[in-house]
């Protein structure tokens, strides 16, 4: 079982209905939302030795800061954080452009439309699994 | 005659005596009473007169006596019977013979009227008829030798055998200016300008010898001009011995002169025709050759003197019916003169012609035009290229400045010829061009090089043209650049045509832009609050309907719904000012007056924040736009500015106009929170991009107010600083306040 979660989103409804599936699955131990990257970042200790959250749901349309641009901010401590935590995008785009770039980010795992469901919930243990 | 008596004798003679010498005496002695009737008349009336004594005897005295001499008989006679005188000697009279004839008579008449043996007037005549016909003669001779002499036109003097001037007439005065005082002493030689002094001493030898001769000779004027005389010189003879040399000479100066004259005319007429380029002939009224000059000789390379009276036509039968021949027979028959020009094949020649008609015949003078109509037939075929053709031809000298232009060049520019000439090219047309770029072009000129180039230039009414130039240096034979020649070719269409394609295809590479960002963010705004729905709906099964939660995802369900509609609604804003931006209902809108509505509707939003708004508008301040979109733009952006107020002051807002020409900008000015236009710019007037975490804005404003901005044709700009303010800058293209 997963122990850390954070969703980053700033649609309240759809976090709300995120953050119900994963307690209904039982997904994992913690669920942290955050409504904007920045809020996320701030809660992320990417320097100390600190825990990081094992999984992150990323939407990608956001006021100021967008999803890429959570994700830029990582990019200098991708080799560090690569494979402890695993970013799954978790966008209302269906555009095969945004998945295309979504590749170019190696901490990027998946990439999955709204709604969050079980089918999508069982892709993540999936990759998870497959990976370890 | 007087007979004188003495005493003596007197007393020894007795009347037969006087009576015998009277009747036998050569005078007639005659006796006439105081009535002046003849009372005796001696017998010597005979011989003469005729008369015998009884013929004459009481008839009166001055019957017979001339008439004109009447007078002065009567009143001599007179003077006897008055007793004035005793005796009178008469003037000799004329007196009427026998036989008709006038005789003139000497008489002297002795008054014996008181001698008781006379009683009468006693006159001795003498006939002296041979006398005074000698004595006329003598007078009429010396009356014609003056008329010859002193009154003859021509110069009449006397040269002495010693060369002296003895006499000279009033023509020799007037003609040499010397008085006739200071000739006397003076020698004929002195006279005689030496040139002619051989011939006149020769003359005058000649006359000296006894023999007449006739010699031109020169003189000497007193004011020292030269008279040219004819002179003839007669000897003058008496008995054998020439006394004097008589001159009668005539004054020919102007005969001279005009010979002269005449003479130097001919000469100088002759350089003329010779110093002539054109050949020069004349025909005679039977087309013989009757002069010509040496170029006419040279033409035909044939001597003049061979030519001379010889027929034309028959020399040269190739002139047989050519247009020369023609124009010869007009002339001769209208005697107008004509030019023209006539080619000869056989000589491969074209000349020009003049015929001129005169007394004798006419006159043809020709020049050899040949070259000269091949050298204007190439320049005629040049000029009709560079005047004709549809580029546009300058050409100037080596100061690059403007000599000539050809029609097409006007036509383009609207410039003629006078209006440039004198100009530099690129002084009058390339005027926006770079100034570099133009002394550039002018040192690769000056240099010598060609030069092709694509050039911006401006015509006279500012219009656009594009041309591509060609500017070729033309060099004289010392390789000296003495003329440029511009080829102007209109390609403006071509470079318009250029330019409308690259503004379309940017415009439409935006459009395109435009429209994947809209497909793209329409697509995930679409597609969020459905996704939404889907996720919602298929929890809402699973949760216990009576749960918090279910409630609390029912709710979520609604708001997932009424987002979808306002983005269905968004959607349909944005395809509408899509569409009108194409075919949009324009109209005239007053900016103060919308303005003041869209203040109102918002009045209520801002009295809690205690906001204002400062409205600067003229009340002319019209726009020809879509009334809607200019009160949804002004909402929107005041709504805008209420929505994004500072928290440390109250909201000022102000809105003014600046007109210029036909354009107009407003300021929408604000005190607001502002932003990082650093960040924010690249997405500012994008569709549902918003900027602000904190209030309830959606991310459609902007996009809609830039949307409708071009709709209308205007522009929109913004200038923020963070927690100073938001200025927008709308430029309005159509301020038809004119219309």
């Amino acid at each position: 079982m997963i122990s850390k979660v954070f969703v980053i989103d700033d649609d309240e409804i759809s976090v709300y209905l995120t953050s119900l599936v994963l307690e209904e699955a039982v997904f994992a131990r913690e669920i942290y939302t955050y409504s904007s990257a920045d809020e996320a970042l701030a809660n992320l200790s990417l320097t100390e030795d600190a825990p990081l959250p094992d999984l992150i749901l990323l939407d990608l349309n956001m006021p100021i800061k967008s999803g890429w641009d959570f994700l830029d901010t990582l990019r200098p401590y991708e080799n560090d954080l690569k494979g402890k935590l695993d970013v799954f995008i978790l966008t209302s785009s269906i555009a095969d452009s945004d998945k295309d770039r979504s590749r170019t980010y190696p901490l990027v795992r998946g990439f999955l439309h709204k709604p969050l469901d079980e089918a999508s919930l069982a892709h993540i243990r999936h990759t998870r699994t497959y990976r370890s | 005659m007087k007979v004188n008596f003495t005493q003596s004798e007197e007393l020894a003679l007795t009347p037969d005596f006087y009576s015998s010498i009277v009747r036998h005496g050569s005078e007639l002695i005659t006796v006439v009473n105081s009535d002046g009737m003849y009372q005796y008349v001696s017998d010597s009336a005979g011989p003469e007169l005729g008369y015998a004594p009884e013929d004459l005897l009481g008839t009166h005295v001055l019957d017979l006596i001339h008439p004109d001499d009447v007078p002065t008989i009567a009143e001599e006679l007179y003077k006897h019977t008055s007793g004035l005188a005793k005796q009178i000697t008469l003037a000799p009279f004329r007196f009427k013979a026998r036989n008709g004839d006038w005789r003139w008579l000497s008489c002297v008449s002795t008054n014996m009227l008181h001698n008781p043996h006379v009683r009468g007037i006693v006159t001795n005549s003498r006939d002296i008829t041979p006398k005074m016909e000698a004595l006329q003669q003598k007078k009429e001779s010396q009356a014609y030798y003056r008329a010859l002499f002193f009154n003859n036109p021509d110069l009449v003097f006397t040269i002495a055998p010693n060369g002296r001037v003895e006499a000279c007439n009033d023509a020799v005065v007037s003609l040499t200016g010397y008085t006739r005082e200071e000739f006397p002493e003076s020698n004929f030689a002195e006279f005689v300008l030496s040139e002619s002094h051989e011939a006149t001493y020769e003359a005058f030898r000649q006359a000296l010898a006894g023999q007449p001769c006739t010699v031109e000779t020169r003189i000497r004027h007193r004011n020292g001009t030269t008279r040219h005389l004819s002179a003839s010189l007669l000897p003058v003879m008496l008995e054998g011995r020439v006394l004097a040399v008589q001159c009668i000479a005539k004054d020919i100066t102007s005969e001279k002169e005009a010979n002269l004259l005449v003479k130097a005319q001919a000469q100088k007429l002759h350089n003329i025709l010779e110093g002539m380029i054109e050949g020069f002939f004349a025909l005679d009224s039977n087309w013989h050759y009757s002069f010509g000059n040496s170029v006419f000789a040279n033409f035909l390379n044939r001597s003049l003197d061979d030519l001379m009276n010889r027929n034309i036509w028959d020399e040269y039968a190739i002139l047989e019916g050519t247009k020369f021949q023609r124009k010869c027979f007009e002339v001769a028959a209208t005697r107008e003169p004509a030019q023209f020009e006539d080619q000869f094949e056989a000589l491969g020649v074209i000349l020009r012609f003049t015929l001129s008609p005169f007394a004798d015949g006419i006159l043809v003078s020709f020049v050899d035009i040949t070259e000269q109509v091949a050298v204007q037939e190439e320049l005629r075929k040049l000029s009709l290229v560079a005047s004709k053709t549809t580029n546009g031809v300058i050409i100037t000298n080596s100061q690059l400045e403007i000599e000539w232009v050809n029609e097409a060049f006007s036509n383009v520019t609207g410039y003629t010829l006078e209006e440039v000439a004198g100009r530099r090219p690129g002084d009058l047309l390339a005027t926006g061009t770079d100034p570099h770029e133009l002394t550039w072009i002018r040192e690769q000129l000056i240099l010598g090089l060609p030069m092709r180039k694509e050039m911006r230039s401006y015509k006279k009414n500012g219009e656009i043209l594009w041309s591509d130039v060609t500017i070729s240096p033309i060099a004289n034979e010392q390789g000296q650049v003495e003329k440029y020649v511009y080829i102007h070719t209109d390609i403006t269409e071509r470079k318009l045509d250029q330019e409308q394609l690259l503004k379309t295809t940017e415009h439409l590479y935006h459009q395109n832009q435009d429209l994947q960002q809209f497909n793209y963010i329409v697509s995930h705004n679409l597609r969020a609050p459905v996704a939404n729905l889907v996720g919602l709906s298929t929890i809402l099964q699973k949760l216990d309907p009576n749960s918090n939660r279910f409630v609390q995802g029912l709710q979520n369900l609604e708001i997932s719904a009424r987002r979808l509609d306002d983005v269905i609604s968004d959607l349909n804003k944005i395809l509408a000012v899509r569409s009108s931006s194409l075919h949009g209902a324009r109209e005239l809108v007053s900016l103060p007056e919308v303005a003041s509505e869209v203040v109102q509707s918002l009045q209520h939003l801002l009295t809690p924040v205690n906001g204002r708004i400062v409205l600067n508008l003229g009340q002319d301040d019209v726009l020809w736009a879509n009334r809607a979109y200019v009160y949804s733009i002004l909402h929107n952006l005041i709504s805008n500015a209420i929505k994004y107020k500072s928290a440390h002051r109250d909201l000022l807002i102000e809105l003014s106009s600046v007109r210029k020409e036909d354009s107009l900008l407003l300021r929408v000015k604000d005190n607001g929170s502002g932003m990082d236009l650093e960040s924010v710019r690249p997405h500012l007037f994008q569709l549902y991009k918003r900027f602000h975490t904190g209030s309830d804005g959606k991310g459609i404003g902007l996009y809609l107010v830039k949307m409708q901005m071009n709709a209308i044709g205007g522009e929109i700009e913004v200038d923020s600083e963070p927690e100073q303010g938001t200025t927008f800058t709308l430029h309005f293209k159509h301020a038809a306040y004119d219309q």
